[in-house]
């Protein structure tokens, strides 16, 4: 799937002014922007979800109008009268949000349905300040965010998703920060995915569900290490995550092969921010001293970890092969480096030299790949992010050579050679191809 | 190009009156949040025993919680050679007894004792042989002006007697101050 689905509302703006202006009839235009799921016709003028936008942000800024009250602390007036016009106000926004939502007008409905949801917390942190409470706070979010999810599923609506998932982020933090595991955030983000895989579409809410089940899963096994009593997070989780990773890439090729226009935008922009991760991830691993707190030795833990990543680079292999090289090699070449990295630092000691040496021959291997594929399938962003991550490389190893001099200037030269031969190889491949391509002009001729 | 089919109850939107249903349950569950909430703040106000705590108050603010003084009470860390084998998070009980118009700490169990006045409380952290434990009542909410003046008549004596009621399950709640710094002497 191509990058400008991302931008297709932009490409739909833009048609209709190319129709204005009879580059192109509506026929042509809508011929076009069926190729991306738009059309013409759809939401021209945005009116309403500008209405939309401007309501939601006014509850919003209500609702922080809500929490500064309580802040201010509401000493003059009796305890019962504030609880009552708090349990008032809960009642009444979301009695008004329901009535709403029942009688066809929607998104008023949900508006009113945010707003209440913001004086349900506001009340749940109120009632606690009156009362002095000072038991486990963040419970209080737990029972924020929970008290909205239904209200997520059955009014479908993404504003409510995103204050649901966002109060469960801010629990699960404050949750982790006080030595407590988040048991049941996964629930949230289950919801937030059925959201956005089959009723709404939502980038934002899928990437958050998605980044918020690999973070719980980490904590998961931290939290495990720890006998379920506190966090203990060990060296060996790094392999898991890498193989998570390397999986989640496989399962974004699947997706961007689906029939559905939704999915293949979701698993195009999972494969995305995956990039940049790695990048940033390999970046991090080019330095030695990244993979000195790896201990080596073998036990149950560690031959796990190196199971996992073998195991998720197959297993994205299997979901990434039908959509060709550029989606295939990566799951291979990623897990292969990645599991000989752990199993040499298990296997030997002082192996952290060698496994940051091959770290920055991947990346400059990646950078490589990326140009070419940007050049290949007509990118831009892939051929600069190949250009960074070249570029970054060398300016990271300049500033923080591996070894001595000698030792930098031979990495240097090895990343020089692979340059060189990929362009040589390049020029040759053009050649070919503009060959075959006279060769069949004078054929047709 | 690969086809993804879903099961139907998977892809179709709740019907209305699902939907009617829901959003009232829902509204009754958040309702009744609250009313527990409530409930269980007023409860031991209401049938509790009133007893006073001696305490030290440190650090006012909270970003969700709006202005409060941390109280940090004598009884929040017990010593104890058997501290390690309170469980992090664990409930326990600790015994009151009086001296001198103060509650001061006595027993520390993890069963419930049948008669005396208790606390219940939950251990934070164990170490060596201290015991770190919170009964609910750590934060006083009051205006940021009172807060920052309970803090600055704190400095020097660094006393405080909070006025504190415990119901018979020993669920705690703190309800005033009965005297700060040298008012207390």
């Amino acid at each position: 799937m191509r990058l400008i689905n991302l931008f297709k509302k932009e490409l739909a703006h833009e048609a209709r002014d190319w129709v204005r202006e009879g580059l192109v009839s509506d026929t042509q235009a809508n011929a076009i922007l069926a190729r991306y799921g738009e059309s013409l016709n759809e939401d021209p003028n945005k009116n309403s979800f500008g209405y939309y936008l401007l309501m939601s942000l006014g509850a919003l800024f209500l609702g922080l109008a809500l929490i500064l009250i309580v802040s201010h602390n509401w000493d003059e007036i009796p305890r019962l009268v504030r609880t009552v016009g708090l349990l008032l106000l809960t009642l009444g926004c979301n009695g008004i949000g329901i009535k709403f939502f029942l009688s066809g007008r929607q998104q008023a409905g949900k508006i009113w349905l945010f707003f209440g949801g913001i004086s349900y917390g506001t009340s749940i942190m109120l009632i606690a300040q009156i009362y002095h409470l000072g038991e486990h706070f963040p419970d209080g979010i737990f029972w924020w965010a929970i008290g909205i999810l239904p209200l997520v599923i059955f009014t479908q609506s993404r504003l409510l998703g995103l204050l649901s998932f966002t109060l469960a982020s801010v629990w699960a933090i404050v949750e982790t920060g006080e030595d407590f595991f988040p048991t049941l955030y996964p629930l949230f983000a289950i919801v937030m995915l059925w959201l956005t895989l089959f009723q709404k579409s939502s980038r934002l809410l899928f990437i958050a569900s998605i980044a918020g089940l690999i973070t719980w899963l980490n904590l998961g096994l931290a939290w495990t290490m720890g006998e379920g009593r506190y966090f203990a997070p060990f060296e060996e989780q790094l392999p898991f995550s890498l193989g998570i990773g390397i999986l989640l890439n496989g399962v974004a090729w699947w997706l961007m092969r689906t029939n559905k226009h939704e999915w293949r935008e979701y698993g195009l922009v999972t494969h995305i921010w995956l990039l940049r991760a790695s990048i940033i991830t390999l970046l991090i691993l080019s330095f030695e001293g990244a993979w000195e707190d790896y201990s080596s030795g073998f036990d149950w833990l560690s031959i796990s970890g190196i199971a996992a990543v073998f195991l998720c680079g197959a297993l994205s292999w299997f979901l990434s092969r039908k959509s060709g090289l550029y989606a295939s090699t990566p799951a291979i070449l990623m897990s292969s480096y990645f599991g000989c990295c752990f199993l040499l630092l298990t296997a030997l000691d002082n192996m952290a030299f060698v496994t940051a040496i091959a770290t920055n021959l991947i990346l400059v291997l990646m950078g490589i790949l990326l140009i070419r594929r940007g050049i290949d399938q007509n990118q831009t962003h892939y051929f600069y992010t190949g250009v960074v991550t070249l570029l970054l490389t060398a300016f990271l190893r300049y500033f923080d050579l591996i070894g001595d001099y000698i030792g930098g200037a031979i990495l240097f030269m090895v990343a020089a050679a692979i340059l060189m031969a990929a362009a040589k190889y390049w020029k040759y491949h053009l050649k070919l191809v503009t060959e075959t391509g006279k060769a069949q002009d004078q054929e047709s001729a | 190009m690969d086809n993804v089919t879903m099961p139907s109850w998977l892809t179709m939107p709740p019907n209305r009156k699902v939907i009617k249903i829901g959003l009232l349950l829902t509204l009754l569950f958040q309702l009744s949040v609250l009313c527990v909430e409530y409930l269980g703040a007023v409860w031991p106000i209401w049938t509790g025993k009133e007893i006073i705590l001696k305490t030290e108050p440190v650090d006012p603010r909270s970003l969700f919680r709006g202005n409060f003084v941390r109280l940090n009470f004598d009884i929040n860390r017990i010593s104890r050679s058997d501290a390690a084998e309170f469980k992090r998070g664990s409930v326990v009980y600790l015994v009151l007894e009086e001296k001198n118009g103060l509650w001061q700490a006595g027993e520390v169990s993890s069963v419930m004792p049948t008669q005396g006045d208790f606390i219940r409380g939950r251990v934070r952290n164990n170490y060596g042989e201290m015991l770190d434990m919170d009964y609910g009542i750590e934060a006083f909410f009051m205006p940021k002006e009172k807060a920052l003046a309970v803090e600055k008549e704190m400095l020097g004596t660094g006393t405080a007697k909070v006025i504190v009621f415990i119901s018979d399950t020993g669920k705690a709640r703190a309800v005033a101050f009965q005297c700060i710094a040298k008012a207390c002497e």
